[in-house]
């Protein structure tokens, strides 16, 4: 397995540390991402996940005792090239009003490559990929108002604007919260693809188990900023006892393969999805 | 019986005349008091415009929304109409103006010109009803999402509403506190709250007794879960999916095991599986 383009190795942080108003964030937090990986990071509200994944594209750096290692480059060492690493790392937030500040769709979507010296034609062309990359038609909303736009139009557009930079790192903090249906199944064949063709590398924050077993090849969970367990999906999602102990759930389709055997349903454990549910009880009704 | 909520020929336009959206075309609806709706739709279908048309944050362009028989459009009954018909939206955040979860929930009050001891008994009850005791004096803004959520509830409930309007005040919630916030919910709803939620998660739909599916500004189709759900075809073009027992049964069907089309909570699919498999047994 190749070296990780990204290892977070026991990180802490406190907010406003020395005040009154401290607020610790994260005691011992690790987080390790292989190139061309798709790692989900999981954990009940407060754990300290958006504080962790700022540590990816150097908003945060180590303190005392923590190292911070993305792309090969120290964020501990003074020296270390931060704008070089943010323009290799995009960040979508978790609120997408907090990204779009530009009065257009077009010129917000084009406000980072022009930044990376794109222009004319390829600054276009570049503009027109990222939006049907996510699903906004280039010519309905390249001059559309941002304001005009729904909430699940922001976070597409949010998307696009950090697609468009063409990182080799995305961290996607609930991106896709809000996004209904076909907008998220949009959105996760794009990072698939984007996956597949370009070798990209994406951390996922996400608070939706279903996304998890959608997108992520390993997950990690953090809670009250320990990193307490990482590894496989299925087994970390389809262990119930361990999704109890971290404060969180299993998936629904889990839960419903597990309600189906505490009824005497001969199933397997750790079904993950609706088709493995379906799939298992076919065996089973089927004579 | 007449309507709590009655919608007429709703008609809302973002923007103005040079440059404007219609996020609602036309949507007629009642809504009687003790109900519990869902209101789905892919992204821009209109849901959320007619989520703060119904409370009165948004006055139609054209066409009627009455609470209680007062218009929206009429200033003078909006101060009473917002008390009645209490709106918790997506980022709480956008709407605590206070320091303390106590000044939070008695800011409505407060402005509603309660006399104190009573906006005392109000507070107190508030917050035990969504279960913060203990937690009167923290920061909203630094609170959990979760506990975010809960207290934009509290707040409205000191207002005394008759109905709560959430607009996807789940999206992004961990999946416990989205569970705590759903149990309050049906709470409010048994001691007879009408409650409307916008949402995206199908599982949170089968918890209401009916729903509403937004498509293009219009409304789509309406009825209870299971008949909204039955209709899968007519959904897969909304953008919108069945939750998980609905889809494992379509799934079963479709390889020739019926266990019945009007399937949508887990209880019911356990139910009918466990018959079939104890009739073979």
């Amino acid at each position: 397995m190749s070296a990780p383009i990204v290892q977070l190795s026991h990180l802490s942080y406190t907010y406003l540390a020395g005040t009154e108003l401290a607020a610790t964030a994260l005691v011992d937090a690790s987080l390790s991402v292989s190139e061309g990986e798709i790692v989900a990071l999981v954990g009940p509200s407060g754990a300290g996940k958006s504080t962790l994944v700022s540590f990816v594209n150097g908003l945060l750096r180590p303190e005392e005792g923590g190292r911070a290692v993305i792309l090969g480059l120290d964020t501990h060492d003074p020296a270390a090239d931060l704008s070089a690493l943010r323009s290799q790392v995009g960040l979508v937030m978790q609120h997408p009003h907090q990204q779009l500040f530009e009065r257009y769709v077009g010129d917000d979507i084009a406000y980072g490559p022009r930044q990376m010296g794109l222009s004319g034609e390829s600054l276009r062309g570049r503009v027109r990929w990222a939006m049907e990359a996510v699903g906004l038609d280039f010519e309905t909303f390249v001059d559309r108002r941002t304001f005009a736009l729904s909430g699940g139009e922001m976070r597409r557009a949010a998307l696009a604007g950090v697609l468009a930079m063409q990182p080799r790192i995305l961290v996607l903090d609930e991106a896709t919260a809000g996004l209904d249906q076909v907008g998220r199944s949009q959105v996760h064949e794009v990072l698939h693809r984007l996956q597949s063709e370009q070798g990209l590398t994406i951390v996922l924050v996400t608070n939706e188990m279903d996304e998890v077993v959608d997108m992520a090849d390993s997950v990690s969970v953090l809670v009250k900023g320990h990193t307490v367990a990482s590894g496989a999906v299925r087994e970390v999602l389809g262990d119930a006892s361990l999704m109890e102990r971290c404060g969180l759930t299993v998936p629904e389709a889990t839960e419903l393969a597990q309600d189906l055997r505490e009824h005497g349903i001969p199933i397997g454990q750790s079904l993950l999805s609706d088709g493995e549910v379906e799939e298992a009880l076919w065996h089973v009704l089927h004579r | 019986m007449d309507a709590f909520i009655s919608v007429r020929d709703l008609h809302y336009r973002y923007g103005n005349a040079g440059e404007s959206i219609e996020a609602l075309r036309g949507v007629s609806l009642n809504i009687v008091r003790g109900e519990y709706l869902a209101i789905v739709g892919p992204n821009g279908s209109g849901k959320s415009t007619l989520a703060k048309c119904l409370s009165g944050l948004l006055s139609p362009s054209s066409g009627d929304v009455r609470v209680n028989g007062a218009s929206t459009r009429d200033a003078a009954a909006l101060v009473g109409i917002r008390a009645t018909v209490g709106m918790v939206l997506q980022n709480p955040d956008n709407q605590f103006v206070t320091s303390s979860v106590e000044d939070e929930v008695a800011f409505g009050p407060e402005n509603l010109g309660v006399p104190p001891a009573e906006i005392r008994r109000r507070v107190a009850s508030a917050i035990e009803r969504v279960g913060m005791c203990g937690q009167e004096l923290r920061d909203p803004h630094l609170l959990s999402s979760g506990e975010k959520a809960r207290l934009a509830v509290a707040a409205m409930l000191a207002m005394e509403p008759q109905c709560l309007v959430l607009d996807e005040a789940t999206a992004t919630l961990d999946p416990r506190s989205r569970g705590s916030l759903l149990a309050l919910l049906t709470q409010l709803y048994s001691a007879g709250m009408t409650i409307i939620t916008v949402t995206h998660h199908m599982t949170e739909v089968t918890r209401a007794k009916r729903v509403v599916v937004m498509e293009r500004g219009q409304i789509a189709l309406t009825g209870a879960p299971a008949e909204v759900f039955a209709r899968d075809d007519a959904l897969k073009g909304y953008g919108l999916a069945l939750p998980p027992a609905a889809a494992v049964e379509r799934g079963l069907a479709r390889r020739g095991l019926e266990l019945g089309r009007d399937v949508v909570t887990a209880e019911e699919l356990v139910r009918r599986v466990v018959a079939l498999w104890e009739g073979e047994g």
